[in-house]
């Protein structure tokens, strides 16, 4: 960061420098005009020119040093700030991701970000530039003749005005496109990653339309918002040339009326620019100004977003981890909808827990609170006696091994996906996971083997391929606490029940929830327990619910049933 | 197939050429009139412009040395007048330019995404989304200002020269040669860089593009990297590529830097040389009437600036255009990409299904020479139910997927109703088949959107109604807004099951002739399944269905069960018949029952 402050300051001092050197050399112009061309001296003509190239060099120097200074700085800025976005947009919570869509997200995180380049590298130095340039303008001028320069000068407070106009009409529409290219953004992206779908469905028009309203609606925007710049632009350019014209209007009936002489005439005629720049490029600047400030706004709001789920004071995790879980009077909302209602469970380390229950009934929910990627509302959550709210997060997911009902792998080798969670994991032990997921097998079939890249999503495995790479994932990770949240459903029963087995003979047996549909997945746990509507209506073991005749019961019957006929037959 | 990960670069097959540049003139010239008054525009504001210094050295010259105050002044207003002529020009063409731009890359875009609709899964599964995505948002916004601003400005400053040019040789010939022996020194340093300015260019905008991946693959799986408190490696990878971009991104802009210093040095040398040559070697010229014309020197040297000037900005030009080359040639690289499923020239429609499918010896592989299914052969007739059983990555999969031919068959044949599906439109075979795929992709919408997904002109009494017949129309009225709850992308908030069940409303809503289920119903909890099952009975009547489930309740209703191994079907038949045949279904089974005999005992023992 220092290092990079005194690129910065470097990158200013030589864009000041710069300013000089070039305000400097119309200077030897002049006396070129006045002692050389005019009298006729051509003796002194190598020694000046000789001197203004030395200076026209030394400006092009200070220009180079600062475009590279500022460049440097720049992408250092550029790299911090993704860098400490990036780091945010990890701690934030599954909720975050559920009112931000991806698509925004990504650009805040590219684009936005480019703008703030684009400020230090060019606003920035064209605005010192424009400053200095005026204020040197004007002090070479009014030492030749105050009320010539006067005179030039009553212009520029018109410049000014407009330039404020253009600056907050402008804003809002930059904003308008901004927030249209998000949801272009998104639309894409979802027909990306939801390519199966709209093939299957035929859908290809139906998302040629949907793109094109957002297609075209970014379109009008932007023209929009350049239409705005071409309102004021001529009107800044035309104040501008009023100058020029009042230099040569002016100044020339000063010489012819022996006001001024005509060297000094050359001079205001070769500064003229150093006037003129500043007015027409102080639309351009604002006008990116305004915009590097829209996505400063944005840019900051997502950094400045608090994770709603953050560590706590101090870590007061357990020094040993057992996987005792407890749920002590659990309820948990989400708005007005209640989605687990008072739970009460306790699990002892190294037992195995089965839930089971209706769509939507709380499983997922339940299990959710573990690793704390959503809070309670009501009650507490304990794993090895202490709250999962005083644990450091890191610390406490650690300890927490899990596979999700939805399968989400990257787009990496199989082995990176299984080391996900302990990189530099042996390759044995790799092997190890993936057997006791079952998974090795398939696996060494691939084309690379564990070197095979999976697609985004493990897109192109089939559904029991994806969750057995997940699941040996979690088993790699080697927690005291193992959620299973739908893990087996794709997988058939004969594969469930080695892994079932090869899970129950793991040296460390870890706590385990299972959340699963079907009976075969859970009737070998220690408990049972049925959700329904955020409530524990049963629990038990197999056996305890099998007599109680209620939803297991039922579920049983109606999966093993007609079976069951055939053996009595 | 080649898959590629967020820290790969895509490297191109083919160098970059002018005859791939060339293919965005396609998008110019459907704007030839506009293109071409904005030229006109510009060129006439150019031509104005170089009258201004003509102006300046009348004054200069004759008006202020003869003390003709009323010329000045007149002179003075006509000059304004002339400023602002030409500023209305240049508003003209302003205006022009950016509706053309916009236009373009409205265009491009367009393309780009038809064409992506156009590419099988095979394109999607093999790189990360979020390179897909980099080339249709940030690289199509990337090449839009040259392609509009850039490419009409670099041909207006080549006009420029000339037109400078003109007026210089107008005013001296001898002096025009001194300012054009600058150029050569200009095209040397070009010359030299421009391999490796092109080269870390590219090397940019791929490690762009890998950045971006990894980017949007950590925003979609937040969630795994928390699980797996692996946030703290992820930002050191992320950080990784940032520093990579950044690399090659200064290496770039160092080279591109040196350009402007390298013409404003030859510009000043120029320069120089004009006041030289003017004061010595050509002095004659200059001579008239006994006085030095300093003002026509003077006129000269701002010739030579303005001269340079268009240089100059063709060299900032110049490096627009190195980096639009790099975006352009991934565009067009897209744009290539074969189209691995497509209809055939003079394929047909395929007339309303009846059902009676064959498979004659298919072979299939994704990979050369890895056979997934090896000469599959089968018949089923209309309105048979058929389910597919066997192990994970046996094929099952596979065979569906070339059901609605989302791959074509490496060998032999599928045939519907006798029609190949390789001979007829994939609008019209698709149109009728209903898939129920693995993932139930929700899109960002509401729920009633969701389920129309499945029919467009379906009123919203029919979405309920499906909606009813899979038995969703329950939680969906619990939801906050019931079905027009809006859903958030992916359907993040829903469970698993929920969002098999809007699969299947939109699934049953599209009324197809054949239905698919891939693994369908495995998260749906067996009460809601028996429901929807008895839901869809009515519809599956008369219709012929392809089943892959694990829960052999599903599957023992089925009227065939083919057993799937290693791509080939070990067994068929009904549930009968292999029960009797005492195979592999027979095993699998078995197996299930002696967990039935394990429930039965804890029961009995209870």
């Amino acid at each position: 960061m220092g290092k990079n402050k005194w690129r910065l300051i470097l990158s200013i001092f030589f864009n000041i420098a710069g300013v000089i050197a070039m305000t400097a050399e119309p200077y030897v112009i002049k006396d070129i005009v006045n002692d050389v061309l005019v009298p006729l001296e051509f003796e002194k003509l190598i020694p000046m020119l000789a001197l203004g190239f030395g200076v026209g060099f030394i400006f092009i120097a200070c220009r180079y040093f600062q475009a590279i200074l500022g460049e440097q700085a720049a992408q250092a800025a550029v790299y911090n700030v993704r860098s400490a976005l990036f780091e945010r947009l990890l701690k934030q919570s599954p909720g975050f991701y559920a009112t931000n869509r991806s698509g925004d997200i990504i650009n805040k995180c590219t684009g936005d970000v480019d703008w703030i380049n684009h400020f230090i590298c060019y606003v920035t130095p064209k605005w010192v530039e424009m400053v200095l340039m005026l204020i040197a303008a004007l002090v070479v001028f009014f030492s030749i003749n105050w009320l010539y320069t006067l005179i030039l000068f009553a212009v520029t407070p018109f410049s000014a005005l407009v330039a404020m106009k253009l600056a907050r009409s402008v804003r809002p529409a930059f904003a308008d496109a901004r927030e249209q290219l998000s949801k272009l953004n998104t639309v894409v992206q979802e027909n990306i990653s939801g390519n199966r779908v709209v093939k299957a469905f035929v859908r290809e028009d139906y998302e040629m339309d949907k793109f094109q309203k957002e297609n075209q609606e970014y379109k009008r925007l932007n023209i929009r918002a350049n239409m705005i710049w071409l309102k004021y632009g001529p009107v800044i350019d035309s104040i501008a040339s009023i100058m020029t014209v009042l230099n040569l209007t002016v100044g020339g009936t000063m010489v012819a009326l022996g006001l001024i002489d005509m060297g000094e005439l050359s001079l205001f005629l070769n500064l003229a620019w150093a006037l003129n720049e500043p007015m027409v490029l102080v639309g351009t600047l604002v006008n990116d100004t305004q915009r590097f400030l829209a996505s400063c706004e944005k840019v900051m709001g997502l950094y400045y977003m608090k994770p709603d789920i953050e560590n706590p004071q101090t870590d007061r995790s357990p020094k040993t981890a057992r996987g005792e879980v407890e749920f002590r009077g659990v309820s948990l909302s989400y708005g007005s909808l209640k989605v687990l209602d008072n739970v009460d469970l306790h699990i002892n380390a190294g037992e195995t827990v089965g839930i089971m229950g209706p769509t939507g009934s709380g499983k997922t929910s339940l299990v959710n609170l573990i690793p704390r990627f959503v809070d309670v509302t009501e009650g507490e959550v304990l794993l090895d006696g202490v709250n999962v709210k005083d644990y450091n997060l890191q610390e406490l997911r650690r300890r927490v091994g899990l596979t999700m009902q939805d399968v989400f792998l990257f787009s990496d080798t199989v082995e990176s996906n299984i080391v996900y969670g302990v990189p530099d994991l042996d390759m044995d032990k790799v092997i190890k996971a993936a057997k006791v997921a079952d998974a090795d097998g398939f696996i060494r079939e691939m084309p690379d083997g564990y070197d095979t890249i999976v697609g985004e999503r493990g897109t192109g495995l089939s559904g029991g391929q994806k969750q057995r790479i997940s699941l040996a994932r979690a088993i790699a990770k080697d927690a005291p606490v193992l959620i299973l949240d739908d893990t087996t459903s794709a997988v058939d029963m004969e594969t469930e029940q080695a892994i079932q087995k090869e899970l129950a003979s793991l040296e460390r047996k870890a706590t385990t929830f299972i959340i699963a549909q079907r009976v075969s997945s859970v009737m070998h746990a220690d408990k049972i327990i049925i959700l329904d509507n955020g409530r524990i209506v049963e629990q038990g073991t197999h056996s305890e619910l099998m007599r109680n005749k209620g939803y297991y019961y039922n579920t049983c019957i109606l999966q093993h049933g007609v079976m069951e006929e055939e053996v009595s037959a | 197939m080649a898959r590629n990960k967020f820290n790969i670069d895509e490297e191109l097959e083919a160098p970059f050429n002018w005859q791939q540049f060339k293919r965005s003139f396609v998008y110019i010239k459907r704007y030839k009139k506009q293109v071409a008054l904005a030229f006109l525009a510009s060129g006439i504001a150019i031509l104005l412009g170089l009258l201004s210094p003509k102006i300046q050295q009348w004054v200069i010259d004759d008006f202020i040395p003869n003390k003709q105050i009323a010329l000045i002044v007149s002179f003075g207003v006509g000059y304004l007048l002339l400023q602002i002529v030409i500023i209305i020009f240049n508003r003209i063409r302003s205006k022009i330019s950016i509706n053309v731009g916009q236009s373009m890359i409205t265009d491009i875009r367009t393309d780009v995404y038809e064409h992506l609709q156009k590419l099988g899964f095979d394109y999607y599964d093999s790189r990360p989304h979020g390179k897909i995505l980099t080339r249709v948002i940030n690289y199509v916004n990337s090449v839009a200002d040259f392609l509009t601003n850039g490419l009409i400005n670099a041909i207006l400053e080549f006009m420029n020269m000339f037109f400078i040019l003109f007026f210089m040789l107008a005013t001296s010939p001898k002096m025009t040669l001194v300012v054009l022996a600058g150029l050569p020194l200009f095209l040397i340093y070009i010359v030299i860089t421009k391999p490796k300015q092109r080269r870390f260019r590219q090397v940019r905008a791929n490690k762009q593009s890998n950045t971006t991946a990894y980017l949007a693959e950590n925003i979609n799986g937040a969630r795994v990297t928390q699980a797996f408190a692996r946030e703290e490696m992820n930002d050191g990878i992320y950080n990784g590529l940032l520093g990579e971009t950044r690399h090659y991104y200064l290496r770039a802009v160092y080279l591109g830097h040196g350009m402007w210093p390298m013409s404003a040095i030859i510009m000043r040398l120029v320069q120089n040389a004009l006041y030289i040559c003017g004061a010595f070697l050509f002095i004659d010229d200059f001579i008239v009437g006994g006085t030095f014309q300093f003002g026509m020197l003077t006129a000269m040297v701002q010739y030579s600036n303005r001269f340079w000037g268009p240089i100059q900005r063709l060299g900032n030009l110049y490096n627009q255009l190195l980096d639009t080359m790099a975006y352009l040639e991934r565009i067009f690289q897209l744009l290539d990409e074969p189209i691995s499923v497509d209809d055939e020239p003079g394929a047909e429609e395929i007339p309303p299904i009846e059902g009676g499918v064959k498979f004659d010896k298919v072979l299939f592989e994704y990979e050369k020479g890895v056979p997934v299914l090896k000469h599959v052969s089968f018949d089923v007739a209309p309105g048979e139910s058929i389910a597919l059983v066997g192990p994970t990555g046996a094929g099952k999969s596979t065979i569906i997927n070339l059901l609605s031919r989302f791959y074509n068959v490496t060998e032999g044949a599928v045939t519907i109703d006798g029609h190949d599906l390789q001979h007829v439109t994939l609008k019209s075979l698709r149109r009728q088949m209903g898939v129920m795929l693995q993932d139930s992709f929700i899109f960002s919408g509401t729920i009633m959107d969701n389920i129309r997904y499945g029919r467009l002109d379906a009123t919203d009494e029919e979405c309920i109604a499906a909606a009813k017949a899979v038995h969703a129309d329950e939680f969906i009225r619990q939801m906050e807004n019931g079905y027009y709850t809006e859903t958030r992308e992916r359907g993040d908030g829903l469970s698993a099951g929920q969002k098999q069940l809007i699969n299947f409303a939109r699934t049953l809503l599209s009324d197809p002739r054949i239905l698919i289920l891939d693994e369908a119903t495995s998260s749906i909890d067996t009460n809601t399944e028996q429901l929807v099952q008895e839901g869809i009975a009515a519809l599956l009547k008369g219709r012929t269905s392809f089943i892959v489930a694990h829960r052999l309740s599903t599957i023992k209703n089925c009227d065939r069960i083919m057993y799937i191994e290693a791509g080939e079907i070990a067994e068929q038949g009904s549930h009968a018949e292999l029960m009797a045949s005492k195979g592999l279904y027979y095993k699998l089974y078995m197996s299930q029952l002696e967990q039935l005999r394990g429930i039965s005992e804890a029961q009995a023992a209870s």
